[in-house]
């Protein structure tokens, strides 16, 4: 039985004229890794403010962990631990300062506060970094230091809004392996991006916002069930005929075949035997082809035939 | 929580070197180019001169206890208080007019003070400043007449047993004159330490910035933990005063005692101006914070142009200025806390604690008060329609 940690019900949320999130629905159940997957500019960051109450909303209601939220939460707020998307540290204050000043304001007794501050420098791995001011730090370190400052306590919802914006691809494996660990070790976590790579490979559930709306929610393999083309195929052939194009299009759950550089790329349907179909068409008509590939959708596809645009074109 | 904040603020305030600058190595900069700019200031020093002023008694009217002041300020004092001429009321006024005397005493039923208005032409601000000493003399004299005819009407007892109390009174502690120093340059060293008591604004900008989700990443991080706000604007606010004092009090040791500027007063009281001072600045910068979507480098424009132009006004730049202002707009120096500040080193200086003093500590700090309160009021409300 699926324990709801943030149920959320037809959020409105209005800046003057523009409609930043319009009519979203989710529930985020405990132990997932959600993602909240959309497009630069399609409200994800206003919904994680008005989620954490900074932000007034003007319709809807959010329930965190069965209550509702308030600026004076107090005894919410402790059991959540916030990446924002902006690096908030202070420059004054060393990593470890940073870390522990943050945990701080959620754990009171001195000697636990310190051993959580030293499992997170090592969890981060910044442990040769603890005596660097914030300036000193390259990009993706200063990401991982943001990243420690809002879960130095330990929190059981970790809500982080697109930690990986200008990492390193190394510093960002090292950050979705930990957001991975964490979830292991009994986290919640809510994970927005606009990179659908990183949330097919580290979300157990994903929403797709578009203009602040709620698109579509499941899992990765839910997500891609819904839409028509669920297989792409592509073939290399020297010619084909457009009458062979013709047929192959007409073969069951193929939709659209298009013959071009040499390639041919044939979209399909559900189906699980596609690809078979197609090759004995091409091996009963003797056109000779290459090399065959065949790639399931990928997110992006997903919200292509969705929205009618890429997930980047944004 | 308060102690974790405070001490963190401390670690952070410390280490703006920026900020540390302005507040810290900018007055003793300044404070030496100032000195060497003026002349060696203790050769040239003219300690305090005898004040002149004219008597008028109208038809022969006597007040003994006034004259007795009076005296004893002219003999007993040495240099001399006052230089008397007694004369009539025409001829008073026309010395007045040709600067010859800077206020004429009329003696009546009552006993007037009538000074030259700070417009006139030939005011200068050592004549500015003798002008002034001459109204707090008589400012106190008549506080200490009406205490203690006060006190006899009370208790009439009173003055059967001490005969003649009214007429012994006098004006009670003139200060060691010659402790202080009048050199108008003076001057500019007590606006210099208002100034950097108006630099501690940054601090206080900083306070307010930190703690508000709609100015800073940093304040909307602040707002979604635990900590209430008020905690960490009270704890904040203490160690933004401490470290600013504590670093304010370094410019007015040197001017003390490497440059030798003369206060007339000990330390203690000098610390206590510049807390005032100090307390009134970090509350003005959390006002400034505390502004709504204005963006940080404005802020920071406004205080440093504020507090510029404050320092401006009350003689920074021009040791005039401030009698300018009194012609055109004497509010404006009433409410201008560089004023204030300096103000109150040149009444230590001159006269010591007195009326006239505590008065200018009480308006700092209710500056303080209204600034703070109405910070508080700015950034009360918790969520916020955008971010
Ligand atoms: N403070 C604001 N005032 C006006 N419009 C805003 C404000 N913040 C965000 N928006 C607009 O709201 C929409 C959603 O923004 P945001 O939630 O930041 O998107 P995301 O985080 O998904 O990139 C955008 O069109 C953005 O321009
Ligand atoms: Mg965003």
């Amino acid at each position: 039985m699926a324990v709801p940690v943030i149920k959320i019900e037809n959020l409105v949320k209005r800046y003057k004229d523009l409609i930043a999130v319009d009519h979203f629905n989710i529930q985020i159940n405990e132990g997932d890794i959600f993602g909240l997957l959309g497009p630069n500019g399609s409200g994800k960051t206003t919904t994680i403010h008005c989620i954490l109450s900074l932000l007034s909303f003007d319709k809807g209601t959010i329930e965190v962990f069965g209550e509702t939220m308030r600026p004076d939460s107090y005894e919410l707020k402790r059991q959540i631990g916030i990446v924002m998307q902006n690096v908030a540290v202070f420059d004054a204050l060393t990593v470890y300062e940073n870390i522990d000043y943050f945990c701080g304001l959620y754990v009171r007794d001195k000697k636990l506060r310190r051993k959580y501050v030293e499992e997170t420098i090592d969890f981060v791995e910044l442990g040769q970094f603890r005596k660097f001011y914030p300036k000193k730090l390259s990009g993706g370190l200063l990401r991982r230091l943001n990243i420690a400052c809002g879960i130095a306590h330990k929190p059981k919802l970790i809500i982080l809004d697109e930690p990986t914006v200008a990492v390193d691809p190394q510093s960002r494996n090292k950050i979705l392996e930990g957001i991975a660990e964490l979830n292991r070790q009994g986290a919640t976590v809510i994970y927005t991006s606009h990179y659908m790579e990183e949330v097919e490979q580290l979300c157990t559930r994903i929403a797709i916002m578009d203009h602040g709306k709620n698109i579509a929610a499941g899992t990765a393999d839910e997500l891609k069930q819904m839409i028509k083309k669920s297989e792409k195929i592509s073939i290399e052939l020297s010619a084909v005929s457009e009458a062979d194009i013709g047929n192959i299009r007409a073969l069951p759950h193929v939709y659209d075949a298009v013959f071009a550089k040499r390639q041919l790329n044939i979209a399909c349907s559900g189906g699980r035997h596609n690809l078979i179909h197609i090759l004995n068409y091409l091996q009963q008509h003797d056109i000779p082809f290459g090399r065959v590939y065949s790639e399931l959708p990928t997110l992006n596809d997903v919200f292509l035939e969705m929205t009618g645009r890429g997930l980047r074109d944004v | 929580m308060f102690w974790h904040e405070f001490v963190y603020e401390i670690r952070r305030l410390l280490r703006q070197k920026e900020e540390l600058f302005w507040v810290l190595m900018f007055p003793v900069i300044l404070g030496t180019l100032f000195y060497f700019a003026f002349g060696s200031i203790n050769n040239t020093t003219e300690n305090f001169h005898t004040i002149p002023v004219a008597v008028c008694r109208e038809n022969g009217a006597d007040n003994r206890a006034f004259t007795e002041t009076l005296t004893a300020l002219c003999e007993e004092t040495c240099p001399p208080y006052f230089d008397v001429s007694e004369t009539d009321f025409h001829t008073a006024k026309k010395m007045l007019q040709e600067n010859k005397v800077r206020g004429i005493f009329r003696i009546g039923e009552e006993v007037t003070l009538l000074c030259a208005s700070v417009e006139a032409e030939n005011m200068n601000s050592t004549l500015a400043i003798e002008q002034s000493i001459l109204e707090m003399f008589f400012q106190d004299y008549r506080a200490s007449e009406t205490a203690v005819t006060e006190l006899i009407a009370e208790n009439p007892a009173f003055a059967q047993k001490m005969p003649g109390l009214l007429e012994t009174v006098s004006y009670g502690s003139p200060k060691k004159l010659t402790d202080g120093n009048l050199d108008n340059t003076v001057q500019y060293f007590y606006n210099l330490i208002a100034m950097a008591c108006l630099f501690t604004s940054f601090a206080g900008a900083y306070i307010a910035m930190n703690n508000q989700a709609n100015l800073s990443a940093l304040g909307a991080r602040k707002c979604i933990s635990p900590c209430r706000k008020s905690v960490s604007v009270a704890a904040q606010f203490g160690s933004g005063i401490l470290t600013q004092f504590v670093c304010l009090a370094v410019p007015v040791v040197y001017l003390v005692y490497v440059l030798g500027i003369k206060f007339g007063v000990g330390l203690p009281l000098l610390f206590l101006t510049v807390f005032a001072g100090c307390v009134t600045g970090v509350a003005f910068g959390f006002f400034v914070g505390c502004i709504g979507k204005v963006a940080e480098g404005t802020k920071v424009g406004i205080l440093v142009s504020s507090s510029l132009f404050c320092c401006f006004l009350s003689g920074l730049m021009f040791g005039n200025m401030r009698n300018v202002v009194e012609k055109f707009c004497p509010f404006l120096n009433v409410i201008n806390p560089a004023v204030r500040i300096s103000d109150s080193f040149l009444t230590l200086n001159i006269y010591g604690v007195n009326g006239r003093y505590f008065g200018n500590l009480f308006a700092l700090f209710l500056m303080a008060a209204v600034f703070l309160a109405a910070g508080c009021m700015m950034i009360r409300r918790k969520t916020y329609a955008s971010i």
